[in-house]
């Protein structure tokens, strides 16, 4: 299953690998293989019950800014 | 946060705006996208119409469901019921046809099928049942990667197989350029999958058919970002891989997901429905695994042979952006949602199934 | 479409749920309860995995379910028939809760249990209650004047019952403080019912969810329906559950709900009323009929497209990707 939004990471288990994730109030078991050192707070995308990359808020920032740009450049083009 | 600007309005008409301004200059752009969340973000968020009508955004090859073979599906099955195994599958893989039943059709023929979410669900069912388990491993390397993984770092339980049928992307789109199969003018990368395998794979795309090539994410934001992209690089002449996508998705990609999928994994030639076998585009088990390998394991009777879709099921063409579902003379009079004929009215993410849910009859 | 066996999307609630009472029945799928001069009359058999889930039970589902159907025409609920069918070996305390469920329910209701029945079948053959019952009607809602310009409101957050057992049901494994909305609805709609405003149309979201009530409303008419996303009432948790399942929130199910069709005139009186009441504090106006595209529902999104709220065919399965 795949989930376009981000989610919490809320727990890490012993083991390192698997802990459990949220988002809106709901929380789920998800396995941490695909990612360097996991930790509560981090947010992650998660497919087939596994995360598979994190992000920051930062980044969201800036993956923005790039959108924003893009933009100017096309408002450029029409004026 | 910042996620749910991914969906802001002002932005998205802001968009919009400037890709109908841009697309002036082009009498008719064809834009392909790989994936299937991105045709039901699409869908869902009638993006489509928010585009001028010289850009046709095309579903591609990207529904992981509609891309498995026929022969697959009636191999799992025949070997399910003779030897009463419960097989373990993802929910919308299992209304997909072969040549005569579903998975869940099937189920009045005495095949056990349970649905599970993820393979760690699958482990604890396959704990519970007595007999063999068998998991049909579908989907891109973003299903195939957590797949290998969890085989990796986890204790099986020995009665657990799988059944990959897991396909490579970039390899798989690749090949459809080479064989001539695609009329495009550009593609949308899926974010996804090249979360995992990265956008190197691309570069041969983007370079050897002169195609722009942008990976995006699933937002509408997102989406038509990637699209205004791709004008911005034809504007300017040029073919390069670009990544919309930057908060989730590094260009070298995921390391060890890669790792494990060369691990786990060999690089085989692969059935994808509807379009025959494509070099270097699945998923097999390497040899060190074979006790894993259902198919090697339980001996299934397999044929790698091509399959022929139910007749007049014109699904091949949809996923090659060549027809749109309703020019296909079966769409929604006999293929429907409940009585799927071709694979891509199953799933949420199946091209027709999209369509059909968001214009209806027509 | 044509079939030679029943399937379960037969009894999704969906297109189907609807081709077979056409079909087969022969019946006018129109009401929710039937209008007998003064009296209303519904029936409905109740079947549900797991028997016991957050939120409610079979018991209360049982008598609120057939509650809201009483509302639905204007009626004013009265006497109650429950009818058991039980497998061998089911647990007399799970009978008791369920019995209980049913009479703090009805009582809630202000309804009677009156009569009964009781079945026992072979073992692993499931549970199931069936329920009947009549109200005096106060004013006959039937749907005849329904307009072009009419209002519509939903009267809470939509999904919640639907997407609170396919967790429990299917083990998603997705911990959740998501409840079921499970309500009878008496004190919700009486006052309106009762009052001198007018109602045109009313029916519970249940199976096939928002998204197949609404089709309803248009079915076979000469108006359809527009919905504005920005207007349906959503809880962050739905929105989330849905998310990750790759389900809307319009397919899933509601059981505490209400859809009403009002003239315009009356609309925001109606939401008034219904904010005071508990059960009624999301109320929203969501959606308008028109004339424009009949038999069709359109949600109108945020960024000014509207797209196709279909008509459920099948029960929706989450995606693998």
């Amino acid at each position: 299953m795949c989930i376009g939004i981000p989610m919490q990471i809320v727990e890490v288990y012993e083991d390192g690998i698997s802990g459990v994730i949220e988002a809106g109030g709901t929380k789920k078991h998800c396995f941490f293989m695909l990612i360097d050192n996991p930790k509560v707070g981090d947010y992650v995308l998660v497919h087939a019950g596994n995360a598979i990359s994190k992000l920051d808020e930062q980044e969201a920032k800036e993956n923005l800014e790039l959108i924003e740009q893009c933009l100017l450049g096309a408002k450029g083009a029409v004026e | 946060m910042q996620w749910s600007k991914f969906k802001d309005k002002d932005l998205v008409l802001s968009l919009a705006h400037g890709i109908k301004q841009k697309a002036k200059k082009f009498d008719r752009l064809r834009i392909m996208h790989v994936c299937g969340t991105h045709e039901n973000a699409i869908a869902r968020y009638a993006l489509r119409d928010l585009l001028p009508n010289n850009i046709k955004l095309l579903a591609g090859p990207g529904c992981p469901v509609c891309v498995t073979s026929s022969k697959d599906i009636d191999a799992i099955i025949n070997y399910g019921i003779k030897n009463d195994c419960t097989i373990l599958t993802f929910g919308d893989m299992l209304r997909v046809k072969g040549s005569a039943y579903s998975l869940l059709s099937a189920s009045k023929l005495g095949l056990y099928v349970k649905m599970v979410y993820g393979l760690d669900e699958a482990i604890y069912y396959a704990k519970q049942a007595k007999k063999d388990a068998i998991f049909f491993s579908v989907g891109f390397e973003t299903t195939a990667a957590p797949v290998a993984s969890i085989i990796k770092s986890v204790n099986l339980p020995e009665n657990l197989s799988f059944f990959s049928v897991h396909k490579y992307t970039p390899n798989g789109v690749l090949e459809l350029l080479k064989a001539g199969k695609l009329n495009i003018d550009a593609l949308i990368l899926p974010g996804h999958a090249s979360i995992v395998s990265g956008l190197a794979p691309y570069e041969k795309v983007a370079s050897s058919f002169n195609l722009p090539c942008v990976a995006a994410g699933f937002e509408p934001v997102d989406v038509l970002g990637a699209i205004l992209m791709i004008i911005n690089q034809l504007e300017d002449n040029i073919c390069k891989v670009e990544n919309e996508y930057e908060r989730l998705l590094n260009y070298e990609g995921n390391k060890l997901a890669q790792k494990a999928l060369n691990d786990i994994f060999d690089i085989t030639d692969s059935i994808w429905r509807g379009l025959g076998i494509i070099k270097n585009s699945g998923f097999e088990f390497k040899k060190t695994y074979n006790y894993l390998n259902a198919k090697l394991k339980f001996n299934i009777p397999f044929s790698d042979s091509y399959t022929e879709e139910q007749k007049g099921c014109r699904c091949a063409e949809v996923i090659l952006g060549t027809i749109e579902p309703p020019q296909c003379p079966m769409y929604a009079k006999i293929c429907n949602p409940h009585n799927p004929v071709g694979p891509c009215m199953v799933s949420d993410e199946g091209t027709c199934r999209n369509w059909w849910e968001v214009k209806g009859d027509i | 479409m044509t079939f030679d066996k029943i399937t379960m999307d037969h009894g999704s609630g969906g297109k189907l749920t609807l081709e077979l009472i056409e079909n087969i029945f022969k019946a006018n799928a129109g009401l929710d309860s039937a209008i007998l001069g003064d009296i209303a009359f519904t029936t409905d058999s109740h079947s549900i995995t797991p028997l016991f889930f957050r939120g409610g039970d079979i018991g209360k589902l049982s008598v609120s379910g057939t509650m809201n159907d009483l509302l639905c025409v204007g009626a004013k609920p009265m006497y109650l028939s429950s009818a058991f069918i039980m497998e061998e070996g089911f647990l007399i305390s799970d009978l008791k809760k369920i019995v209980q469920s049913m009479l703090s329910e009805a009582k809630s209701a202000n309804v009677e249990i009156v009569c009964g029945d009781t079945k026992v079948i072979e073992s692993n053959k499931g549970f199931y209650v069936n329920t009947s019952a009549i109200g005096k009607i106060i004013r006959p809602i039937d749907g005849s004047k329904i307009k072009e310009g009419d209002k519509i409101i939903a009267t809470g957050n939509i999904g919640e019952h639907g997407f609170a057992i396919l967790n429990e049901r299917e083990n998603l494994q997705l911990t959740s403080h998501l409840a079921s909305d499970c309500a009878e609805l008496t004190g919700l709609i009486l006052p309106i019912i009762e009052s001198d405003l007018e109602i045109h149309w009313m029916r519970d979201p249940t199976r096939g969810g928002l998204a197949m009530c609404l089709n309803e409303l248009c079915y076979k008419r000469d108006f359809g329906v527009e919905v504005f996303e920005e207007l349906v009432p959503i809880s962050q948790e739905v929105l989330s559950i849905s998310e990750m399942l790759g389900i809307e929130p319009y397919y899933s199910a509601n059981e505490g709900k209400m859809v009403i069709v009002v003239p315009p005139k009356d609309a925001s009186k109606i939401l008034d009323l219904l904010h005071k009441h508990p059960l009624g504090k999301n109320a929203s106006l969501i959606g308008e009929i028109t004339k424009d595209h009949p038999q069709k529902v359109l949600l109108n999104l945020s960024y000014g497209t509207k797209r196709l709220l279909s008509m459920p065919i099948v029960e929706k399965m989450p995606r693998i990707c």
